[in-house]
């Protein structure tokens, strides 16, 4: 973990990296261990962290991530929730504009916690065979679950090819946080010899290594205003027991 | 590749041509007590499953425990030996000394349908369904019960357990918990508080109504209906049972318990042994 003001000096150098200045040379000299994804990775942390509003560029082609991503919930998500959401993620997903609006509405959900999370890039791994291997998760388990059906074999082939075409070549890098959100992995692709980050979870399904936080770790994140959860409250009925018991006293 | 993509996303789900096939598509993806019946199949096989009448299933978090593992969904969470958990340290969190193995795995659990909810507008479940094994030990049951209640956030679920009905098909049964610290009841409520604590073949049967002054011991669950129908009789506004199994009593010794009585007390009520007070 680097010192809190070589940080921030970091950041603020990387920011202006992004944005065309060439002030970077404290940043290159202070990264320049790691690969050019994770330098990527940790200035679009860096970009979060400064507030800048152009962390996601508007040309970025997200669609990839979020064929990868969807194919990760597949493969490890809640069924229930799949059986209630998938038909319609499926058609927001073939509308660029949604998918692009998603992409910055995450970054956003945790913009204000990984602005204090003390994040850096720890670990990658090339993308493509990440995405053969959350494809075969994710057909097994639709069919053992009695998920796969109708043109599901089209639209499985459809969203490989699209993760393959938009993120190959690219990483997925790990990013260890001293703070909630504790982890975040970011997608990067390359073009032109540039890497950008196209792509951002702050979990990832256990079969791509995610792995289980520790209980105080998940209160904290249970407890974050990202989820929305801190401030939610259980609704209590007059004449009920109790709120473990919700219903009427005299029948009790 | 993005319009291919989308060509057969829109064939999955509403091609104006074809609607015979997109209402059948529609349906299938309704079907939860599918997705159920499939994994139950798997995981301990439906014949396992205690036997009660239940209510028709409905979408929830779906739980098996077998003799050596307890899954969420499709996932192995904890490892079981014959139905117990080896070890049992209490999570500090949890109010009625759940095992911090069952807690910590349903807050994970909780935490990644949260992040659901936020990526892909649906709601955090507000039921859990547990299919246990019916040799199960009944108070591994309830320990998952309480870990699931404890660990979600805001409020407690709705809970039930899947069971077999003689009609066929998956069931649910739903059923409450006694909160994890206990209940003081409010003098004059009129509570009736009917308790049968279930030992290896004795049915003891308590309550915390003062007038109620005996305790009652039965041995067959015949027995324990006809003592049932005689409360029922001098209480006939009551609707509900708490039962409390010892630690060698089975999921299924509980429901054949339970299924006798289930017309007098529909009303299923699980405790752990935690105290019921009059002030």
């Amino acid at each position: 973990m680097l010192p809190v003001v070589l940080r921030s000096v970091a950041a603020l150098a990387l920011v202006g990296a992004a944005s065309g200045c060439q002030h970077g040379t404290v940043t290159a000299n202070l990264q320049n261990d790691l690969a050019p994804a994770q330098r990527a990775a940790n200035s679009f942390v860096h970009c979060i962290e400064m507030n800048t509003s152009h962390c996601v560029q508007s040309q970025d082609n997200v669609g990839g991530w979020d064929a990868f991503y969807i194919m990760g919930w597949l493969g490890g998500g809640s069924p229930t929730s799949i059986l209630a959401a998938l038909p319609n993620e499926l058609a927001l997903h073939g509308d660029p504009t949604f998918v692009q609006r998603r992409f910055v509405a995450e970054v956003e959900r945790y913009a204000a916690p990984i602005r204090g999370a003390e994040c850096d890039a720890t670990d990658l791994q090339p993308i493509d065979p990440l995405i053969d291997q959350v494809a075969v998760v994710a057909n097994e388990r639709m069919v053992r679950l009695g998920l796969w059906q109708g043109d599901m074999t089209h639209v499985m082939e459809g969203l490989v090819d699209e993760a393959h075409e938009s993120l190959g070549g690219g990483f997925l890098v790990r990013l260890d946080c001293a703070h909630n959100p504790h982890h975040v992995w970011v997608a990067t692709r390359e073009e032109d010899g540039h890497h950008s980050v196209v792509g951002l979870t702050t979990l990832l399904p256990h079969f791509l290594g995610g792995d289980r936080a520790s209980r105080d770790d998940i209160s904290d994140r249970l407890q974050s205003r990202s989820l929305g959860l801190a401030s939610a409250q259980a609704t209590l009925v007059s004449g009920d027991v109790d709120p473990w018991l919700p219903f009427p006293i005299e029948e009790f | 590749m993005l319009s291919l993509l989308t060509a057969a996303i829109f064939s999955l789900l509403a091609p104006e041509a074809d609607a015979g096939v997109t209402q059948q598509q529609f349906e299938r993806l309704q079907g939860f007590s599918t997705v159920l019946l499939n994994h139950v199949s798997k995981a301990l096989g439906t014949d396992n499953l205690p036997n009660a009448v239940g209510l028709p299933v409905e979408p929830g978090v779906f739980v098996t425990v077998t003799a050596d593992r307890v899954q969420i969904f499709d996932q192995d969470v904890v490892e079981l030996s014959q139905g117990r958990l080896a070890d049992t340290t209490a999570a500090d969190e949890c109010r009625s000394a759940c095992p911090a193995a069952f807690f910590d795995a349903f807050q994970q659990s909780w935490l990644e349908a949260a992040i659901e909810s936020t990526v892909h507008a649906v709601e955090i479940p507000q039921r859990v369904l547990i299919a246990a094994h019916s040799e199960t030990p009944a108070q591994t049951m309830l320990a998952l019960a309480y870990a699931a209640a404890e660990s979600r956030p805001v409020s407690p679920p709705s809970m039930h357990l899947v069971v077999s009905s003689s009609r066929g098909g998956l069931r649910a049964q739903p059923f409450f918990l006694v909160p994890p610290q206990g209940l003081e009841l409010r003098q004059g409520s009129a509570a009736l508080g009917l308790t049968v604590k279930v030992s290896q073949g004795t049915y003891t049967v308590t309550a915390t109504d003062p007038q109620f002054v005996r305790e009652h011991r039965v041995r067959t669950p015949a027995e324990l209906r006809r003592l049932l129908a005689e409360i029922k009789r001098r209480y006939p506004g009551k609707e509900t049972v708490i039962i409390e199994p010892d630690q060698n009593t089975t999921v299924g010794d509980v429901m054949r318990g339970f299924v006798g009585i289930q017309s007098l007390f529909p009303r299923l009520v699980f405790s752990v042994g935690q105290p019921l007070r009059t002030p």
